[in-house]
This record gives structure tokens, C-alpha cells and sequence, in this order.
């Protein structure tokens, strides 16, 4: 039995099906994913039943101790929690770095414990993912980033090494397609890359329109145009970028639509952008109709002529992958011209929504090539094949 | 190899750990017996080959984005929902489903709208003791209105909702690894404690208080104890109340506690004789699990006539309801006994063609026709929310095309005002046919707690539907 350890990304499902429970046990950095495998049959354990007592223990003087250092202080009589929390706020450090520390040593102890032969993240980037992968490299535990998503170059994008993403440590990546492959070579020399395509993106391949049952499930005329536009969310974790582009572009495209009589108006909002509310609030000031949700992303573009969104995002592939679609953002894929990239302003909203409208959907084979690779459905069976091949 | 499509079924299950009872005969035996089959291929000319059934707790179900959820069910062809669509969130999710293009079917195996006071579910179903809005059996007559089709054991049940909803008769079968190798009789019941007895046997849940009281049972026990010092009953299951008011000497009764579902068949077969007294509306809709255990077990039996043992007519005894036959059928069973055990340790292979390995054909049948007749009609999206719209575009109707059929069905004679407010009130239907006054002013009003209640809709139904003779 081969140990793998999986960080929580539900969109792996179809590549841990693929994998013999006999020969591989997987081993969930977090409980609920562990749960969710076990909803679906696929025996799992938690990294967390690694740990012994000591480690926990070992996790508390770990944590105080560089407490210390990093402060320069006194060593402290008891590590408790509370009397690290009050400490840590009379020296004027986060209240939250002391439990992350914790996190942090258990994170290496369990991982010690648990021999694994691949560590497998759906990102680099997070301290605890990326300390647990800088680890395994360590150990010569190879380590293997299946990317949760494509990160898409946009004009707010800093230069090369400016940007958190551009730190590359897993040491092999399964990459969606030749951009994504190029992307992380320019950070990464060293990096193995396997161009295996994504499995979220599996499903996307061979797919047809049923757009009149959609439509009959958004309440749409079917014979009148749709528009669904992608909004967002304000990621104000971000350094760069407009941190109030998601409220004024919605704004700027609820005037313009003024203009547009017979055009029938679904937003999508991100699932977890918890901004729905909001999108509805802005829209009912309007005399303009509309439906708001934030999911059901696959029936909204199914019901759609004309998909805008906000910004350079993935969703954009997936209504690229749907037949006789025309697709639009306010800005991005500016190498793409498959994809019309109209702005944000509400003149350039109304201008390029009507040449959205009246121009033929483009073929879009080469860009979902460029992005998607091998749209063969057989996406997660090459990574099973590429997990097997790195264990071995 | 057979030409066979393959199936893929979703059960969401009702029942908890803690009060698990016909999830077992609903939900996870035909699941367990479509994976085997699955799996067997060799054993079933690889009719089953590619099936699947998954269960799901109805709670999970409820978390219809969730990725398992997603992954369980977005490849299913068919979802079975058991009992509980007691909340409009269960109909929303039914309908996302539908929305989705999956068949929904919903399965009842009990009488919910005719739960007697007894029945400790009364209060839930019929009294909306917690307070949902709306009640859980609007809710539960929305739901079937809405969803493909009503699964049942029962086809009074079936009967009773098919001007909602479209029904599809599909019994309680068993699990042949527990019922093909059971110890002896005598094994069991040294095993019991009750070697040297003659043990008539009955086991059931909490709903069986009634089948007790007004079936003529009881009076018949104490004479048979009387008579037969060395008959004990033998009272199973988890309704202390039936034990402790059998009016019989502590000699001549015994209590078994409920046990876990595997063991049930063990118990069963230490009786000499077993029992199925029905008493009122509600026993009407039951299935036919205690005759069929009975035949498994080769226990010769005794049961009331009526709609739950019709098919077993010819293998036991069936004597009218609220009869006093059953002191002389008992006295007669007891006096032939060797050669009635006899006659139904031979008739056992009869009873084990409803092993439902055996009747996956039944259920395939059942299944396919469920997802030939399914549509997306009333498939609708929950969180989705539409401005300005007021006005502006009509509502979706939510009754299915085939409830407009029905409606216009209804014979002239309507039920008064009146009589409607009483049954909405109660959620009883009238608009299904006559025999239903018939059947409810041929209650016996004596066991009724709601006797009141029953008189006041007899003759305002009797005035306004009934034509005047």
C-alpha cells in the first residue's frame, strides 16, 4: 500500500476513482475532504490521525519558541493558548500567527509520520501547502501540483516575480494545456511538466446545446437573445488591481442594457463571492429585468448567446467549449481573438454587446487548444496514469 | 449475454440509526441486490451488468451542490426519495433534479394522511406538532404532485394518491441470505428460553397498537391462553403497550425486544404459529412483510383479510376483519399443528420466489417505465431569483399536466364547501371516488379516537355526494 496525500479539490474525484484502493491509500490534508471521499466509496484517512500526543506537544513548544525568537523576548512561562494570545497582542503580532505556527508543525510531523510517496496540491501557494511541499522535496517525496485552475495573464498582472502565483515549489505539474505549461515554465526551469489537461475540464469535451431547456429553467423566451455576464467578487486580499471594478462595471452594464429592449438579462455571480443580494438590490433600482443566481453556471451558459464576463477567468473556456456561443470579457485574453474583449465603460459595454450580438460565433477550437490541450474527456485517466508513474 | 441497458438508481433513504425500520426493505436491500447483481454477472446472464445504486441520506440529499452529492447523483437515471418530503428545501432539490433531467419518484410504504392517534407519528403528520409551514402532508402531497411517479408496497396506497401522482407497485422483498439458513425451531426456541412451548408469535413497530385493539385478537388470546396453558405469546418488536395490555396470565405471554434486522428471521422462526391481526384504514395500506416472513420461516399463519395479504390468499388462514373467528382459527391451528407446519415448511420455496434477487425483473420493469413516462416539466432551479419580473411573465404552474386530467375526471357531484375545508383541514381527499365514504363510515368508531371528526365528514359527505335515495 502506497501512501498519497491529496489537498481538498472535489474536482480531482474522477482521477482518485481511477486509482486502486488496494495499491494506494489516500491520505486528505483535511477531515471534510477525507468525509467527502468516503460519501463517494473511496477509502481515505485525515493526515491529522498521524499525529501522536507528542506531536501535539511538540506543535506548542515549537510555536512559542519562535514566538520568542521572532520577538526577541523573554521566553514564556506557560504555553497555553490564551497566555500566548495575550502576549502576542501586547507585543503587537496577529493574534492569528501563533495557531498557524501550531498548524504549521503538526502539518510536518503528520507528514513525516505518514510516509507518503506523493504529496499532490491543487496549489502551491498557501503557507501550509507550500511548506508542506518545500518539506517533501526535502524528503525526496515528489511532490505533484494539479492546478485547481488556469491562472489568465490580465493587464493588472505585475511583472514576472511580482505576483505570489510566480513561486513555484511542487517539483511536477499536470498542466491544462500549452498555455498553462509555457506559463509555468517562464517561472520555473526546473519544474517537470506533464501535459495531461485538467479533469475539471473533462466534462466539457464533445458537449451540446440544449438551450430551450434552459431557457424553460430560467424562465427565458427562448426565441429572444440572452446575455449571461459573469460577475465577480473583490478580492481585496489583492494588492493590485481595481478593488472596486466588480461594483462599477455591474453599474456601467446595467445602464447600457437601457438600450437593449428584447435582451434578456441572467447575471451569474461567483459562488462564493456572497454577493447575490447585492446583484439583485442594484438591478431591482433599475426598471431593467433580469435573473441572479450564483450557481448553476452549466444551465446559464447553456441558456446564453452572448456570455460576458467580468475579467479574464476560466469560465470563459467553459463557454468556449459550448457550440455556437459567442463569448466576451471586459478585458483579458487580449492574444485571443476568438474572444471579443469589449471593456468596462458603458459606452464600450453597449458597443461591444451589440457586436457580440450580431456576429457569428467563432470557431473555437485553437483556443480551447491553446488552453484546454487534449479535449478528450481523458483528462483525469492521464493523471491517474501520471500519479502511478510518480509512486512508482 | 442479455441486451440490457444499463440502470443507475439513487435511493435517498428516511430512515436514522437510531429508528431504522423499512429504509431496510425500501432503500438498502434493493440497492444491495442491484450491486450484487451488478457484480455477479455470471449468476444473472449479465442481465444487471453496469447497474448501480448508491444510497444517500435524505439529509445529504438535501446538499444538492455538494461535490459527493454531485458525483453520486448527476450520473443516476433514476432517484428514489423515501417518506420524507416534509419541507419545501426537499421539494426544491427534487425539482433541481428534475430540472436536471433525472426521473424522481418518491416511495411510501405507510398511510401517512390516515395515521391513527395511536401511532406515536400522528402528531408529526396529521397535527403538525412541529410546526412546519406549510404542514408536512401538504408538503408531501405537493411533492408527489410534483415529482414522476409514487413507489409502494402498497396498492391502496397507490390507489389513494393516483389522482396526484402516477404509482408503481414494487413490494417488500427479502434478502435470501437471511432467510435460506435458519436454525430449527426447537433451536430457536431453546435459544428463547421457551422449549416445550407452543409460541404464536407477532412482531411490528409502534404503528401496530390498533391492529391489536380492534381486530378481535386480544378477546381470542385470553381464551386460547385459558384453554392451551402451555401457549405463550410471543410479543416482538418496540410497542410495550401491546404486551403489557395482552390480557392473557404472565405465563402465557412474553416480550422480545427489537432486534437488529439480520437476527429478525431468527426470532421468527421459533414461532409455531404467526399472527397478523388489521384493524381500521390504516392497516389496509400496510405490505404483506408479516405473511411473508411467516411462509419464509415455515410458520403456518393467520392473518385478516384484506388488502396487505390478498396475494397470499391460499397459503395461510385469512379470516374477515373484526372478527370473532379468531378463537376458533387459533383453536383450529393449535389442535392440527404437526401437519399445518408441516404444509408450510413445503410451501417455504413459494415464498422465496419474492427473495428479491429474484425479482430484479420486477424492479427493472418498475424503474424503466418510472424514467419512460418521467418528464422535466415541472424542473426548476432553487437559488435563482428573478427581479423586476412581477407582471411581466406568468408564474410556472406548478401541477403537472396529468393532475388537470384527473381534475376534470370529478364526478358532478361535488363535496360542499364545507365538506372541502374539513378534508383540507385533515388532508383527506375526496375527490378520488365514493368507495372512500364507504370505507370510512365502515370504521369501526370504537377503536377511533377521531371518531367525532369521522362522523361530521360521513354525513357531510353522505348529504352532498351521495345522491339521495
Amino acid at each position: 500500500m502506497k501512501n498519497i496525500i491529496v489537498s481538498t479539490q472535489p474536482s480531482w474525484l474522477p482521477v482518485l476513482k481511477q486509482l486502486d484502493a488496494k495499491a494506494y491509500q489516500l491520505i486528505a490534508l483535511q477531515p471534510q475532504f477525507t468525509k467527502l471521499l468516503h460519501d463517494i466509496d473511496l477509502p481515505a484517512k485525515s493526515l491529522g490521525e498521524y499525529l501522536t500526543d507528542t506531536d501535539r506537544s511538540q506543535a506548542l513548544r515549537d510555536a512559542s519558541r519562535l514566538h520568542v525568537q521572532l520577538a526577541s523576548q523573554p521566553a514564556m512561562p506557560m504555553a497555553h493558548s490564551t497566555a500566548v494570545s495575550d502576549w502576542l497582542v501586547n507585543n503587537g503580532v496577529a493574534r492569528y500567527f501563533y495557531p498557524r505556527l501550531i498548524d504549521l508543525s503538526l502539518a510536518l510531523a503528520a507528514l513525516q509520520r505518514a510516509e507518503a510517496k506523493l504529496l499532490i496540491l491543487h496549489n502551491d501557494v498557501e503557507p501550509i501547502h507550500r511548506l508542506l511541499a518545500l518539506y517533501a522535496i526535502q524528503h525526496g517525496i515528489p511532490v505533484l501540483h494539479i492546478p485547481h485552475a488556469i491562472y489568465l495573464d490580465s493587464a493588472e498582472r505585475g511583472p514576472l516575480g511580482s505576483d505570489i502565483h510566480d513561486v513555484v515549489t511542487a517539483d511536477y505539474l499536470a498542466a491544462a494545456g500549452p498555455f498553462q505549461a509555457q506559463w509555468y515554465r517562464a517561472r520555473s526551469a526546473t519544474q517537470k511538466i506533464y501535459l495531461t489537461g485538467l479533469p475539471q475540464f473533462d466534462r466539457l469535451a464533445g458537449r451540446t446545446r440544449k438551450r430551450d431547456a434552459a431557457c424553460k429553467l430560467l424562465r427565458l423566451d427562448p426565441y429572444k437573445p440572452v446575455l449571461v455576464y459573469m460577475s465577480s467578487w473583490s478580492q481585496n486580499t489583492n494588492l493590485l488591481g481595481c478593488h472596486s471594478g466588480v461594483e462599477e462595471t455591474y453599474h456601467n452594464l446595467l445602464s447600457a442594457l437601457h438600450e437593449f429592449k428584447e435582451l434578456q438579462l441572467v447575471v451569474k455571480c461567483h459562488p462564493r463571492g456572497n454577493n447575490v443580494e447585492w446583484h439583485m438590490q442594484e438591478a431591482a433600482k433599475t426598471n431593467l429585468r433580469c435573473v441572479v443566481t450564483a450557481e448553476h453556471l452549466d444551465t446559464t451558459l447553456m441558456a446564453a448567446d452572448v456570455v460576458l464576463s467580468y475579467g479574464p477567468s476560466n469560465v470563459v473556456l467553459e463557454a468556449a467549449s459550448i457550440p455556437n456561443l459567442r463569448v466576451a470579457v471586459t478585458d483579458g485574453f487580449d492574444d485571443d481573438p476568438e474572444i471579443l474583449t469589449i471593456g468596462s465603460a458603458t459606452k464600450e459595454l453597449m458597443v461591444g454587446i451589440a457586436t457580440a450580438l450580431t456576429q457569428p460565433a467563432p470557431d473555437m477550437s485553437r483556443l480551447l487548444h491553446k488552453y484546454l490541450g487534449q479535449l478528450d474527456g481523458q483528462a483525469a485517466m492521464r493523471i491517474a496514469n501520471l500519479i502511478r508513474k510518480l509512486v512508482e | 449475454m442479455a441486451d440490457h441497458k444499463s440502470l443507475n438508481i439513487v435511493i435517498a433513504y428516511a430512515d436514522g440509526d437510531m429508528e431504522w425500520n423499512c429504509s431496510q426493505f425500501r432503500a438498502l436491500d434493493p440497492a444491495n441486490a442491484i450491486n450484487y447483481a451488478a457484480e455477479h454477472g455470471e449468476l444473472y446472464h449479465h442481465a444487471y451488468d453496469g447497474w448501480k445504486a448508491k444510497l444517500v441520506h435524505i439529509s445529504g440529499f438535501l446538499d444538492y451542490l455538494s461535490p459527493a452529492i454531485q458525483d453520486i447523483i448527476a450520473p443516476s437515471d433514476l432517484i428514489i426519495v423515501q417518506r420524507n418530503v416534509i419541507t419545501p428545501g426537499v421539494i426544491d432539490v427534487i425539482r433541481y433534479w428534475q430540472g436536471m433531467n433525472k426521473a424522481v419518484a418518491i416511495d411510501l410504504d405507510d398511510d401517512y394522511p390516515g395515521l391513527p392517534w395511536s401511532n406515536p407519528a400522528h402528531g408529526f403528520w396529521a397535527q403538525n406538532t412541529a410546526k412546519l409551514d406549510p404542514p408536512p402532508l401538504q408538503i408531501l402531497e405537493q411533492g408527489l404532485r410534483l415529482t414522476n411517479a409514487l413507489i409502494s408496497p402498497s396498492r391502496q396506497i397507490l390507489r389513494d394518491w393516483s389522482h396526484v401522482c402516477r404509482g408503481y407497485h414494487v413490494p417488500n422483498f427479502y434478502r435470501g441470505d437471511w432467510w435460506s439458513t435458519l436454525p430449527t425451531r426447537e433451536e430457536m426456541k431453546a435459544k428463547l428460553n421457551l422449549t416445550g412451548r407452543i409460541v404464536i408469535g407477532w412482531g411490528g413497530s409502534v404503528s401496530h397498537y390498533d391492529s391489536w385493539w380492534g381486530s378481535g385478537l386480544r378477546e381470542a388470546a385470553r381464551a386460547i391462553a385459558l384453554a392451551y396453558p402451555n401457549v405463550v405469546f410471543l410479543v416482538c418488536g418496540n410497542d410495550l403497550r401491546i404486551y403489557n395490555q395482552l390480557d392473557v396470565p404472565l405465563h402465557n405471554k412474553r416480550y422480545q425486544p427489537g432486534v437488529a434486522p439480520e437476527n429478525w428471521p431468527k426470532i421468527v422462526k421459533a414461532f409455531d404459529i404467526g399472527v397478523a391481526p388489521l384493524s381500521g384504514t390504516f392497516d389496509q395500506r400496510r405490505s404483506w412483510i408479516k405473511t411473508s416472513e411467516y411462509g419464509l420461516a415455515g410458520v403456518p399463519w393467520i392473518a385478516q383479510e384484506g388488502e396487505p395479504y390478498r396475494e397470499h390468499a391460499g397459503l395461510g388462514l385469512l379470516i374477515p376483519p373484526a372478527s370473532n373467528l379468531w378463537e376458533k382459527s387459533l383453536r383450529d391451528t393449535l389442535d392440527n399443528l404437526p401437519e399445518l407446519q408441516a404444509q408450510a415448511q413445503e410451501r417455504i420455496p413459494l415464498y422465496q420466489q419474492w427473495f428479491i434477487g429474484n425479482q430484479l425483473s420486477l424492479l427493472e420493469q418498475q424503474y424503466r417505465s418510472i424514467i419512460a413516462n418521467a418528464s422535466a416539466d415541472n424542473g426548476q432551479l432553487p437559488q435563482v431569483y428573478w427581479v423586476n419580473w412581477q407582471g411581466q411573465k406568468k408564474e410556472l404552474v406548478e401541477t403537472p399536466d396529468n393532475t388537470v386530467a384527473e381534475c376534470a375526471a370529478i364526478p358532478e357531484n361535488q363535496p360542499s364547501p364545507e365538506l372541502l375545508a374539513v378534508a383540507n383541514q385533515f388532508h383527506l381527499d375526496f375527490l378520488e371516488s365514493k368507495t372512500m365514504a364507504v370505507e370510512l363510515a365502515d370504521v369501526n368508531l370504537v377503536q377511533a379516537a377521531s371518531y367525532d371528526l369521522i362522523q361530521i365528514m360521513n354525513q357531510l359527505y353522505l348529504s352532498d355526494v351521495v345522491p339521495s335515495q
